[in-house]
């Protein structure tokens, strides 16, 4: 019978182990980053990213990029708690393109999802398209993570790259494209 | 007088167990740990799950975090039952449904390519990877130690040695599986020059 209640107890010491690596880790997603709230200046490039792809099709809203000498695609999605971060911090100045055409892909499991996240955070005032399960962006480039910025030139794709902060991708897209030029 | 293995617990009488009542002990601890682990991280953290089956269902069909929490707690109960002798045949069954439920899972989200962190085992906040092939092998495992479990019969040790064995080797893993799943963030804390940025789910 001690064996029992001793391995009992083994367990239920075990379970609360579990059960504080599961709460750190929840608390862990809710603190901001210990820099004291700064977002994450990292950009990561995406490895999975088809770099010098020209997709056979474009959807009608960002047709633009196809032609454009410098263009700028960002790719947000419905489920990603960075992509409303960043949705809601687009505005027309802050806008990613600085003067380079520039349009939103949404990536969403359906088409009202979408558009419910565009009126949301107000992204009507950009080009934007709504993917449905991301199957455009990822046939096109490769590109199954989000939020990221994909950096075309005549339609191709010259870079692909994961961000948190807004303002580290300007500057990265702004000295990436200045570089290339 | 030998060795021992548990606190009063002789060796020959550990030796008297049968590779049946091994087979029963070890598959039970399998996957009362799998199960206990993911339990208590869903009851923690469902709104990941949440998210990917967001990401899979129909918007009518929208899964709630208390619906998740439940899941959870089937999770822990069943867990608990595979330690129990008289629980054991029942909780085996249930954790083989568990393991096709999640295999289920797993095969939507690979054929839709899903993208959205699951949550499954967890490691907290969202982390980990989406439902796919990984889940489909986890649930069809699971579906399979339960089976293996189930056809080793009754066992022919006392039902106190198997459930001590079990409940130790149940909280050995789970605790190896806890440590596993959240070393990503234990890294983090242990070097936090190592943090680099998370991927999140294009959809």
């Amino acid at each position: 019978m001690i064996q029992v209640v001793t391995a009992l107890a083994l367990l239920v010491l075990a379970g609360a182990v579990v059960l504080l690596f599961a709460m750190l880790g929840e608390l862990a997603s809710r603190v901001p980053p210990p820099d004291g709230g700064r977002p994450d200046q990292t950009l990561v490039p995406l490895d999975e990213a088809l770099v010098g792809n020209v997709p056979d099709t474009w959807p009608g809203s960002l047709a633009h990029l196809s032609s454009a000498s410098e263009g700028v695609l960002v790719v947000l999605s419905t489920v990603c708690q960075s992509c409303r971060r960043i949705a809601g911090q687009l505005t027309p100045e802050l806008g990613v393109g600085d003067g380079r055409p520039f349009a939103i892909l949404i990536s969403s499991p359906g088409r009202d999802r979408g558009e419910d996240f565009a009126q949301q955070h107000a992204l009507g005032r950009f080009p934007y398209f709504v993917d449905e399960n991301g199957d455009w962006v990822t046939r096109a480039f490769g590109v199954l993570s989000s939020p990221s910025a994909l950096l075309l030139r005549e339609g191709r794709l010259e870079a692909a790259l994961q961000f948190r902060d807004l303002t580290a991708l300007r500057a990265a897209t702004n000295g990436q494209m200045t570089r290339r030029s | 007088m030998g060795c021992r293995f548990l606190p009063g617990r002789p060796v020959d009488t550990v030796l008297r167990m049968t590779s049946g009542d091994w087979v029963i002990v070890l598959s039970s601890s399998v996957l009362a740990s799998v199960l206990l682990n993911a339990g208590l991280a869903k009851l923690v953290s469902p709104a990941a799950l949440v998210g990917a089956l967001d990401e899979l269902l129909p918007a009518a069909f929208a899964v709630s975090a208390r619906a998740v929490r439940v899941l959870a707690g089937v999770e822990v109960i069943v867990a608990l039952g595979l330690l129990a002798a008289p629980t054991r045949p029942l909780a085996s069954v249930a954790a083989g449904g568990l393991g096709c439920l999640f295999a289920v899972a797993g095969l939507a989200g690979w054929r839709r390519g899903s993208q959205a962190p699951c949550g499954c085992m967890g490691g907290g906040g969202g982390r980990g990877r989406p439902l796919g092939a990984a889940n489909v092998a986890l649930g069809l495992a699971l579906a399979a130690v339960a089976a293996v479990g189930l056809a080793a019969g009754a066992p022919a040790a006392g039902a106190g040695d198997l459930t001590a064995w079990g409940a130790a080797l149940a909280s050995a893993g789970s605790l190896l599986l806890s440590v596993w799943t959240s070393r990503d963030l234990a890294r983090s804390l242990l070097l936090p020059g190592a943090a680099s940025i998370d991927r999140e789910a294009t959809e």
